[in-house]
Parts: structure tokens; sequence; C-alpha cells
């Protein structure tokens, strides 16, 4: 039986998920790796720019200390000229465009001239420049932090101021650089100092914004706006915002970015990535979903072939059980099927003191050929209830089967009906394997196997089958067997398993074949079944053969039984129509006229064919109990009388005397008319 | 056993093919008293598809010739084969009949 796998791609859609699962995993990957990414690349340029910033910022304020540092040595050269000192801080407003304003203060009473305070001044207002001496009571600078810090801090770099609200100024942020100043003798004598106005810086601010809607503000070490690229501040929770110390200020720099303006530039690839994303789930699910059923599909499909091995498990055992195995003495039969079911057949029945028997093998395999298998199995039983030859048998079968075959199968078969009793083995062979007979393969010429052609006329064969004959029948799949090195068991083999159980009972033989192939084949695999059926006539024969009453059709029935004996001796068509023109001239005379008129009688016949040496050899015995007659006795028939002067009888018995080689009558004890005719063939 | 009955002008001709036996005689008693009814035309037996002939066959050939011969006509075997010719030698047929 061919195994039914059902068709379930579930391995596909496996590696469908699989795949589909990777591809999602590496997005999920890939989106996180982005959002991360993204806002590492996002607080890196945040921090390159707000270090450009901070670079820009130190930059200005370095250039105040410079400006400065280079004024410092010059207005020490002008002290003996305190009052030229104004015109120094008034270029320093008016060149350095960051200055909101420049001093110059000096120790208590440094001049005496000018008093306890003196400090030289200007200072920008709109486009205008303003110098005054701004020291005095109401200016006291000694207490303030730029002067005190001004005087304490290092010559070299000075000092920053803590950035505050100018009083003097509007209240403007500034922060003030003071560096001391020295005299000829390197002693402290002042302070230079310079206002920056840190709102100027607004425009360096400005100049920074990496994303759109970047907010760059400036404000002191506790957080007091000094400066704002935008008068607007930004909602810190839109906003991604960094912040840096400027130098060594009390300066820092802030900048916020929008997150909207930062993963803009790569919100398409991440809604891309979203929609791909959704698109794998929603596939992952449905193929999810189908693997389930699909899943549920394989159970099913498992369960249904459990069902149908238990089913084919039935089948096997309702095919075994058609198979007879009640053997009748001398025959005996095994089939192996290579599945569950099989092609191969065997079958028999005895009927009217004869065995008839068929061995046939269905094209294919597995249910098919089984199913054809029973049907020819059926059709065989039901004609051999009615048909009087092999071939009719072989003929009826074939009709039915081949008007419905649309599979245009076929049976190969081997139909025989032995009469055991009279030894004559009656055939037809629809294309089957020839059968051994006495240990050599018969040489016949099959017919076409069964399920070709309905109208096919099928021949049978006839041949002698005495006691001690031994026939054994098999499929191919037998002589098709093959071992380990694909060498087929043969004809051959076969054949001489066969001839070495001449003596062996027919189970005896079936056994030893199926043995002996098996032992040939080891472990092969074999693909196709196996059938052997062997029979032995072990019957001695019996007297009489033919039973027939006293009417001319019965005639007939013994003139066809007589053909096959012929058949069977080989004889030609000439030397069997003369023995059965004996038979009938001798049959008809006990018929008319053994018997009274209008009385039933009963007429037996016996045909004892041989064939040994080479010499065969045909006897004809016929008895009746009727009226004593002896045709030997009987004056010939004058044939050359004219037709006017013939007499109605004498032809027939002329015609027997002369056709067969020896006639004999006797009259037995019982009372029988018992009439022996020979014949014997040269070769 | 078949037998074809041919009326023609000049003659009747039957064909007789398959094996004229006992049984066949039996059959064909009403087919020779319809053939004799033609006698008086020659009557032609074509046997050239007669495979067997017994001793019951060769009677039928007999009553043919009788009675043809009573009313004048006359009958004539042709396209007998050995196995049947040797019959009719056998039974010395061959020498009551033509046959061609």
């Amino acid at each position: 039986m061919k195994k039914i796998i059902p068709h379930l791609p579930v391995g596909d859609k496996l590696s469908v998920i699989f795949i589909m699962a990777v591809i999602l995993a590496v997005l999920v990957t890939q989106y996180a790796v982005n959002i991360r990414k993204d806002k590492d690349v996002a607080r890196e340029r945040m921090t390159r720019e707000m270090v450009i910033v901070e670079q820009r910022l130190i930059f200005e304020l370095a250039d105040v200390e410079y400006a400065v540092s280079v004024m410092r040595p010059t207005a020490a050269h002008m002290l003996h000229h305190p009052d030229s000192l104004q015109a120094l801080t008034h270029r320093m407003v008016r060149f350095i465009s960051n200055l909101q304003a420049a001093g110059i203060a000096f120790e208590p009473y440094y001049f005496p001239e000018h008093g306890k305070w003196y400090e030289p001044s200007s200072w920008r207002k709109g486009n205008m420049i303003f110098d005054e001496q701004s020291g005095g009571p109401h200016h006291d600078y000694f207490s303030m932090d730029w002067y005190r810090e001004g005087l304490t801090a290092d010559p070299e770099h000075g000092h920053w101021t803590h950035p505050y609200q100018d009083n003097t100024q509007d209240d403007k942020w500034v922060t003030t650089f003071s560096m001391p100043l020295f005299d000829e003798n390197d002693s402290i004598i002042g302070v230079i100092a310079t206002d920056v106005a840190l709102d100027t810086l607004r425009r360096v601010l400005k100049k920074s914004e990496p994303y759109k809607g970047s907010v760059c503000r400036l404000t002191d070490l506790n957080g007091h706006v000094i400066a704002s690229s935008d008068s607007i501040l930004p909602d810190p929770e839109k906003c991604f915002t960094d912040s840096m110390r400027v130098g060594n200020y009390d300066l820092m720099v802030h900048l916020s970015c929008p997150k909207k303006a930062i993963y803009g530039s790569t919100i398409l690839m991440e809604l891309l990535t979203l929609a791909l994303m959704s698109v794998c789930i929603a596939l992952l699910i449905w193929i999810g979903r189908h693997s389930i059923h699909s899943i549920s599909e394989l159970h099913e499909a498992r369960e249904s072939q459990r069902e149908l091995e238990r089913e084919m498990e039935v089948a096997h055992n309702i095919q075994m059980g058609i198979l007879r195995t009640d053997f009748p003495p001398g025959v005996s039969a095994h089939l192996l099927p290579m599945q569950e079911v099989g092609g191969d057949l065997y079958d028999f029945c005895e009927r009217d003191g004869a065995l008839w028997f068929i061995v046939g093998d269905v094209s294919g395999k597995g249910v098919p050929a089984a199913m054809m298998m029973g049907a020819t199995v059926t059709l065989f039983r039901n004609a051999v209830r009615r048909c009087e030859a092999p071939a009719d048998i072989v003929s009826e079968i074939n009709t039915t089967l081949s008007d419905h075959n649309p599979n245009l199968m076929f049976v190969t078969a081997f139909v025989g009906r032995l009469d055991l009793q009279h030894g004559l083995l009656t055939y037809c062979c629809a294309g089957h394997n020839p059968p051994v007979l006495n240990g050599e393969v018969m040489n016949i010429a099959p017919d076409i196997p069964i399920g070709f052609r309905s109208d096919y006329c099928y021949r049978q064969h006839n041949c002698l089958f005495p006691k001690g004959t031994r026939l054994v029948l098999y499929t191919d799949g037998i002589t098709e067997a093959r071992n380990q090195e694909h060498e087929q068991m043969g004809l051959d083999r076969l054949r001489d398993i066969i001839r070495s159980q001449d003596n062996g009972t027919a189970e005896k033989t079936v056994m030893c074949v199926i043995e002996a192939v098996c032992d040939f084949c080891e472990d092969c695999d074999q693909t196709d079944d196996m059938a052997v059926m062997c029979i032995v006539n072990d019957r001695a024969p019996q007297q009489p053969a033919l039973t027939l009453s006293n009417t001319l059709s019965e005639v007939t029935r013994a003139k066809e039984l007589l053909r096959d004996y012929c058949d069977a001796l080989a004889l030609t068509d000439k030397q069997s129509r003369e023995m059965c023109l004996a038979l009938e001239e001798a049959l008809v005379n006990v018929v008319n006229y053994a018997y009274p008129e209008g009385h039933s009688g009963v007429i037996r016949l016996d045909i004892i064919a041989s064939a040994d040496n080479g010499r065969r050899r045909l006897v004809l015995v016929i008895s009746d109990e009727g009226t004593p007659f002896d045709p030997t006795a009987q004056p010939e028939v004058n044939v050359g009388d004219a037709v006017n002067a013939r007499q109605a009888g004498g032809l027939g018995i002329l015609f027997y005397k002369t056709l067969m080689d020896e006639v004999s009558y006797r009259r037995s004890d019982d009372g029988c008319n018992i009439l022996i005719m020979t014949k014997t063939f040269a070769n | 056993m078949k037998i074809d009955i041919r009326t023609q002008e000049h003659g009747v001709t039957v064909a007789l093919a398959g094996e004229f036996d006992t049984i066949a005689t039996t059959e064909m008693s009403d087919r020779l008293n319809e053939i004799l009814e033609l006698t008086d035309r020659p009557v032609t037996v074509d046997c050239s598809e007669l495979e067997y002939i017994s001793s019951s066959g060769l009677r039928f050939f007999m009553q043919l010739k009788r009675g043809s011969e009573r009313r004048g006509g006359s009958v004539s075997l042709v396209g007998l084969n050995e196995d049947v010719k040797e019959i009719f030698r056998l039974s010395g047929f061959c020498n009551l009949f033509d046959i061609q």
C-alpha cells in the first residue's frame, strides 16, 4: 500500500514565521538603536554647538581681558597725567564693542589732588559714550566686589566678578573684569576694570541654532538668565536641554532643542520602521493563526492517517480472509503482500471431481490492486460455478473487468481445471508467468492479460496430469525478487528449488519456495507481492471417468472431453478428429441400440491417456449394461455396394475399427458390454 | 453445423459448414426434405467449410443422393478437405458421389 502523506506545508510556514520573527527582532533592535543613536547624535550635536557657543563667548570675554591687559601698561605710563586717563577709558569703550563701561579706580588718595576717590571712567549709552570721574561718596567703589577682588586678583589673569545687575546702568546684567594696576615700583595702586554688558552676548547666542527652534541661554551659576537667543523660554518637557560652564567664568550656557526638531530628520525613517514592524506583527499573527490551523490540520492528518492505517489493517485482514486456506489434499498456496494489501491472488474450488484454480497478479500495487484482486477472486468464484472450461472463466472475468476498467488496470492469470481422476489439466493462461510442471517450465503461448479487450477470445490448452505430477504456479514477485546485489531470483533458481522438492508434499514445496525467496533476498525490501501455489496429483485414477445417459447430446459432451485429452497428448487436428469420430461412432451405436427404445440407461466412458517414453497412447473404454452386442463380431459392410444397396448401419463400426489400432469387446461377469479401443501415436 | 441453401436457375447449391456429426444430422432432417423438394435441378454441395463428418453425416448424403436420383437429379460435391475426403474414401462413398 502506498502511504498517504497529506500535503501540509507546515515546515514552510514555520520557516516563514522564523524569518518574520528575525526581521521583526532586527527592526525592533534597529528602532531602539535608532532612538538611542538619535539621542546620542542630538546630544553630541548640541554639545558641539554649545562648545562653539562657549568658545565664542570665551573669545568675546578674552577679547576684553586682552584689551585690559594691553591697556594696563599704557595706564601705568600715564600715571603722571591722571587727567588723561579719561581718554584711555573712552578709547577702550569705543573700540571694544562688548564693553559697557571701563574705568580705572585708584587707591584712596593716590592722587591727593583728586581726593579719596579717583575713578576716571567711560560708559556707553546707546550710540553715545559718556566720560566722568565717577568715584565719590555716592559711588564708594572701595567696598565694591570688582574693586576689592580686582586688587587681590592674579596680576596676570585678572578677575571676573559674578554677573550682577548694575543699578547705575539701568539694572543691566554686567560682569566686571578687573586687574590690579601697578606703579613703576610694582606696588598696587588701583584697579583697571571693564564692564561687559552680558546682553550684548546675545548675538553670539543667536548664532547658535543647531536645530530649528533651538534656544540658547546664558545664565549665572545660580541659573539667573542673563541673556537668551529668544525671548520665549523653551518648554522643558518638549526639549532636550544641555548645559555647560563657559570656561572658568561664572557663566553657564544652556542649549535647548525641541525634540521634534531633533527627531524630525529621522521621524520619517522611524515611521517607516514602525509601519514595517506593524506589517511584520500583523503577518506574524496571521501566519501564527494559520500555523495553528495547519498544526491542527497536521494533527487531523495524523489522526486520519492513523485511521487509514487501522483501515488498512482491516483491509489486510479482509484480503487475507478472502484467500482460502482450507486446501484439499495435494494443494497448497501462500501469499505474501509487500504492503498491507496487494494485488496477487489465488483461489481454488472443487467441482465435478475436478480442481479449479486461479493464480493471478493485478498490475500495480496497494489499494487499487487489492480492490481489483478482490473483484477478480469474486468473479472467478462466480464463473467457476457455471463455466465448463477455464477459457470460459477467463473470458467471463475479462468481459466484466474490461467493461468497467477506467484505470486500465489488468490482471495476469493462470486458470486451470485439473481432472485429478483422469489426470488431465485444462488451462488458460492470460499473460501469466509460465508455471513449472514436474520441474520443467511449461512451454505455453499465453493469451493477453485480463482487462484489455472485452471481446478477446481466450484459448485453452490441455496437458496430462497423471498421479505424481507436480505443478507450481507463482507470480512475478517471486522470480523478480532482488537481493542486495540487485540480482533477480529468476526462473532458473526457482525451477532448481522446485526440483529439489520432487518428492515433498504441496505444502512443503510452497514453504520451500517462500523460504528460498526470503533467504535469497535477505533483508532487502521487496516491492512486489509474492504468491505461490503448488498442486500435486496424489490421487489414484478412479473408474469410470464419465458417466453418460443414453442420449445423443451426451455424445457431444464425451467428444469434448476426448478433445481435451487429444490436446493434452499434443495430437494433430486430424488425429484428434479421427479419435472423436471413433468415439462418436461407438457411442452412437450404444446410445441407439444398447437399451430398448424409451428406456434410459447408463453408459460409462473412460479415457486413459499416457505419454511414456515418447509413445503416446489413448485408450477409450465404453461400457453399458444394455443388450449384449459385440461390434467386433459384426460382418463388415461392403463399401463397394451401390447407394441403393447400402444398408443404414455398419459404417460406424467400420470407421472405429479402421481408425483405432485395436478394438476389443467383452461381456463382463456382471452383465456389461465393454468395448475397449486403443490407439498409439508415434512422435 | 451450418447449412445454407441457395437456389439458382441452373441448380441448387447447399453449403455445409462445421461438424456434421450425429446430433447435427438429426437437426438437418427437415432441411434435407427442403433440399429434396428442389432436386429436379442438379444439386451442388459445397463442403469447403465442412470440418468433420460422421457416419450419420454420410447417411444424410446417401439420402440426398437417393432422393435426387429418384427425381432424376444429380448430386455433386465440391471443396472437400482431405480429412473429410478420407472418410468418404474409407466408407466407399467416394465411389458413389461425384466428388470434384
